[in-house]
């Protein structure tokens, strides 16, 4: 292990905090706002269908996450948090998400067929999380940018929750 | 996107790496061995960020922010469990920046700052053990109902 010395905190105006991490927030303040989504690249059409898209395919997450759970119900707790934020990402794509939909069309799908075995089906739910946060990277690539900075952020979530469906068992 | 908005915000995320190798620099010193390998991890992984940053500062015709002499801790870190908690913090810090960067870049940077911050995420969930519904959102964190508890 090779960790710098923890230095001496100076009391002196050069004092920055490591959470505030002064510069870097004084810098972006002018950086909010400013640009409407469409003058910032991008007609609304584009714009409005790769939201849709987001909220569909947020939509259609939450029915494997229903599927799963109806299928192995010991889970439903551990899923369940996840799950309500899977819910909060399809609304802030502008999606609305039943109580719960295990028949939703998504969920009824063949491909969404949820294995019997417990662990495999967590398996294939953190998959799907995965390979939906890599779509959405791709994605955010051609839309301007606050929408590009939400679907980071839940692409993000995605291979977090992927991360915790399967390692995270502890 | 405007040039001087990408530099700034590039170097706001330069900013929050030098303060997370810095952190990570005390989280190495506190935590327990059990999660030394993976703070290591996390340090090198940062300090790499922290290069690729820099390189794009000077690709962008910025002259890259430097480290500070010294960091306040956001509160103190006397063990391994508050080790913990200020790995969680950090990757929140940089996950906030990450965001604005992918706001104010296009093209490969921003792809490069959708990739920090989903690594800077699931860190984040290694550490606390708890998800968020927005990383690196500020303004949707108020209202998270999963955020990560205070004690770890």
């Amino acid at each position: 292990m090779s960790y710098p010395p923890p230095l001496r905190t100076p009391s002196g105006p050069r004092r920055r905090s490591v959470l505030a991490s002064a510069a870097g927030a004084a810098l972006l303040v002018g950086c909010s706002g400013g640009e409407s989504e469409e003058s910032a690249g991008g007609s609304p059409s584009v714009v409005e269908k790769a939201r849709a898209l987001a909220a569909r395919e947020s939509v259609g997450l939450v029915g494997r996450y229903d599927a799963v759970i109806a299928a192995h119900p010991a889970v439903a707790e551990r899923l369940g948090a996840l799950r309500a934020e899977v819910v909060r990402h399809a609304e802030a794509f502008g999606g609305t998400v039943g109580k719960a939909s295990p028949a939703a069309p998504e969920s009824a799908s063949p491909s969404a067929a949820v294995a019997p075995d417990e662990k495999d089906a967590l398996t294939e739910l953190a998959a799907a999380e995965r390979a939906l946060a890599e779509r959405r990277i791709t994605a955010l690539l051609d839309v301007p940018g606050e929408l590009a900075r939400l679907l980071a952020s839940v692409a993000a979530a995605g291979a977090a929750h992927a991360y915790l469906l399967t390692e995270g068992a502890r | 996107m405007s040039r001087e908005k990408e530099l700034k915000a590039l170097q706001a995320a330069l900013a929050a790496e030098h303060a997370a190798v810095y952190g990570y620099g005390v989280v190495g010193g506190q935590i327990r061995a059990g999660r030394r390998t993976e703070a290591r991890a996390a340090y090198d992984a940062h300090r790499a960020r922290r290069d690729a940053l820099t390189r794009e500062v000077r690709d962008l015709g910025g002259t890259p922010v430097a480290a500070a002499a010294g960091y306040a801790l956001p509160f103190p870190v006397p063990d391994s469990a508050a080790a913990v908690r200020l790995a969680t913090e950090l990757e929140d810090r940089v996950a906030g920046v990450y965001s604005d960067l992918v706001r104010a870049t296009g093209g490969e940077r921003r792809r490069m700052a959708a990739g920090a911050l989903r690594e800077a995420a699931v860190r984040a969930v290694r550490w606390s053990g708890e998800s968020v519904a927005f990383p690196g959102l500020a303004e949707r964190a108020a209202t998270a109902p999963a955020s990560p508890a205070p004690t770890v």
